[in-house]
């Protein structure tokens, strides 16, 4: 996983397509909520933030980020979830005044190993209460300024990215991991499939797999409606894995 | 390099095993904490080292020229030579576009259309400290204050020693040059208030100005609107509580790391929070730029000396270049003008009304109102531009606005600590941190320790810069 977690894969797709050298396989995933804002918008922001920061650290911030990627492991805390020490003073439940809307708090849901391999943690696998913190999330989604262009833009932009990595000689696959219960319902309600997915597979001419097309994709239940469990993500990278040898991608 | 990243505890432990560990001679040592300086600031812009270079090569020479001639004229040219060296890199490099702008509306005050280029000028790393730092010297010695350092090594280190290098504290020529001389030594007790003093302005900076209270006030600033006046308050409180804990943490960090090496510097924060008046207050905050601003600046454009109309006048425009020594904008003036302003009135008001400040109300009072003031002048220091402070103070005041936009959880621990802040700085105005951690049960020490580890670890923050880097 090459995004930013909960923001735009946008700045890290032109950066890996005009920035380097790679001319692979491009693997992406679509989470539409995240997907389809563009570059005016916070989702984006976040990752554009981080694609220059990596352009633009000094050395001492370099030796920094390879000292940290060695003890990091070493605290549990920094393994999944929002533990950190602002994160938890927010915590503290205090009444807002209106209008005010309190930060969102995570709890624990994936980890991310050195490779930007990310895995749920049994915590959420196994706990309701938990799963029901994130699904609640899901209930009052923070709109930040999603919708900054239109989707004739949007879609413009990443036809053109795909254009630009197959002059390259790379290939691109979208894929649609399986949601399900509101979450879904939601995002068939803002994206509808037609004008949304349709039109990108249409339009990029790449291959599409929707978990909803798929047999062995499509009855998968997420513990809190968009990730998948440690169990079924391993289905569901086997699945993807066979359809892409199956189309001749891999 | 920033002291709060883990590649510069790596530095640092590499330091202390070189200086501690391997045999060498001091000289030797001498010239690796030299190396280890030149690559603490490189790793941040290597080819901004060469500034340094020509700084420390100018100002070696300059002092030496000045040292050996007895022609005053010849001295003369020497010391301006260097002031010119020191003051042009400053110009150039953090005042070039804000000499071009105002150039710009010069020219269109008398009807002449111009608009100069935008220079893309990257600002040095703490050129204001190290160029202030080496004027003392030439001009001490231009004074004939002090003898030259005996070797150009023992320069070159004063220049440009790690641990003060890009945020101060401004040391003297005289205090840190000869602490060269001879092999030095942490005592075992040194060492442990060294690591001590690291780990509380670590825990300054991180915790408090960083994780606590940075949000809260780029929130409030960043508003773009007249707010409710709870907000503004604790927006400017918590910038207040940033710039001091962003600051004086630094300060501790150098003086810490620098005593883990023997090496001594000295206070640059006294608990200024807790300061009845202006005048208490600048004796206790950034000390060694006040007293250089007072040495190499007020005193000789006269002092006190010429009267109460002359005092005041060389009061106000030492604290308008101090002002304009913090940023290239007109808000840092503005708030230089402000001190030096509370402080006209200050002196003003001694000298009117003879009453003797007795009792502890009336001193926790006055270092209210102080407080208070002091948080008025941030405004300016803070603020983007005069729009921005103006509605700021604006809220603060007269027009509110009527949207809030601080979470309670934020107001409650902004308020709580700065509190905590004010009371704590009052109580402890006439001791040291030094003496405290001297005076304090070993027990309560190694507790208060472990809570400071545990907060630096949870705080998960991204190594953020220093605000006095900037400067």
């Amino acid at each position: 996983m090459l995004a930013y977690p909960g923001s735009s894969p946008l700045h890290t797709i032109e950066d890996v397509i005009e920035n380097s050298t790679f001319n692979g396989l491009l693997i992406i995933s679509i989470a539409p909520g995240l997907f389809y804002t563009m570059k005016g918008s916070w989702g984006a922001g976040r990752g554009k933030d981080l694609v220059d920061h990596y352009y633009n650290r000094t050395y001492a911030q370099q030796i920094s980020s390879i000292v940290y990627k060695i003890i990091d492991p070493l605290f549990s805390y920094t393994q999944g979830g929002d533990l950190n020490l602002k994160g938890l003073i927010e915590r503290i439940p205090f009444q807002n005044r209106d209008s005010i809307r309190g930060a969102t708090i995570w709890p624990p849901m994936v980890a991310m190993d050195k490779y930007r391999n990310i895995r749920m943690l049994p915590e959420m696998e196994n706990d309701s209460i938990i799963q029901k913190q994130q699904t609640d999330i899901w209930y009052n989604p923070n709109p930040k300024n999603r919708f900054a262009d239109s989707i004739d833009v949007v879609i413009g932009h990443y036809v053109n990215l795909v254009e630009r990595h197959k002059e390259k000689g790379g290939r691109v696959a979208f894929i649609r991991p399986p949601v399900t219960d509101y979450y879904l319902e939601t995002e068939t309600r803002l994206y509808p499939r037609e004008k949304y997915w349709d039109r990108l597979i249409l339009e990029s001419s790449c291959p599409g797999y929707h978990f909803q097309d798929y047999e062995e994709t499509k009855y998968m239940i997420p513990p809190e409606w968009s990730h998948l469990n440690r169990r079924d993500a391993d289905a569901y990278t086997k699945t993807i894995i066979q359809l892409l040898t199956r189309d001749q991608l891999q | 390099m920033l002291f709060n990243t883990t590649g510069f505890l790596v530095f640092l432990l590499v330091v202390l095993l070189l200086y501690y560990i391997i045999p060498l001679s001091w000289k030797q040592k001498k010239g690796m904490l030299l190396l280890a300086s030149y690559i603490f600031y490189g790793l941040w812009n290597p080819p901004l080292i060469i500034l340094l270079w020509i700084s420390t090569v100018v100002d070696w020479t300059a002092g030496n020229k000045m040292a050996a001639l007895k022609d005053p004229k010849k001295r003369k040219y020497w010391l301006l030579l260097s002031i010119f060296v020191n003051l042009g890199f400053l110009a150039f490099f953090k005042y070039g576009n804000f000499l071009m702008e105002n150039f710009q509306i010069v020219l269109g005050l008398i009807d002449i259309s111009y608009t100069p280029p935008k220079w893309d000028i990257l600002l040095p790393m703490g050129i204001s400290f190290y160029t202030f730092q080496t004027m003392s010297y030439t001009i001490d010695l231009y004074k004939r204050r002090m003898q030259p350092a005996k070797t150009f090594l023992d320069f070159a280190l004063y220049v440009t020693f790690f641990p003060q290098l890009v945020a101060g504290p401004i040391v003297r020529a005289d205090e840190l040059i000869p602490q060269f001389y001879a092999p030095k030594k942490a005592t075992q007790h040194q060492f442990f208030t060294g690591l001590l003093l690291l780990t509380i302005g670590l825990f300054q900076k991180t915790v408090f100005a960083d994780s606590l209270l940075s949000g809260v006030s780029d929130t409030v600033f960043g508003a773009g609107s007249l707010l409710l006046p709870l907000d503004a308050w604790v927006g400017v409180l918590a910038f207040s509580g940033q710039i001091f804990f962003d600051f004086a943490g630094y300060s501790l960090c150098a003086i810490g790391i620098a005593m883990m090496l023997g090496i001594l510097l000295p206070d640059n924060f006294r608990y200024p929070y807790g300061s009845i008046g202006f005048s208490e207050f600048w004796r206790k905050w950034h000390i060694s730029l006040s007293t250089w601003l007072r040495d190499y600046l007020y005193i000789p454009l006269g002092g006190n000396r010429n009267g109460f109309t002359r005092t005041q006048i060389n009061l106000m425009l030492t604290m308008l270049l101090g002002g304009l020594w913090h940023g290239a904008g007109w808000t840092f003036v503005v708030w230089g003008f402000l001190h030096g302003l509370f402080l006209t009135v200050e002196r003003f008001a001694k000298s009117t009304f003879k009453v003797k400040i007795e009792g502890v109300g009336m001193k926790l009072f006055l270092a209210f109102l102080t407080f208070n003031c002091i948080n008025i002048t941030w405004v300016f220091f803070r603020a983007d531009d005069f729009k921005n402070a103006i509605d700021i103070l604006g809220s603060m005041f007269f027009i509110h606005g009527s949207k809030p936009v601080l979470m309670t959880s934020h107001i409650v621990l902004v308020l709580a600590l700065m509190t905590l802040v004010f009371f704590g700085h009052f109580a402890m105005r006439k001791l040291s941190l030094v003496s405290v951690i001297k005076s304090t049960p070993k027990w309560l020490l190694v507790l208060a320790w472990g809570i400071m580890m545990f907060g630096l670890m949870i705080v998960q923050t991204t190594g953020q810069q220093f605000i006095y880097f900037q400067f």
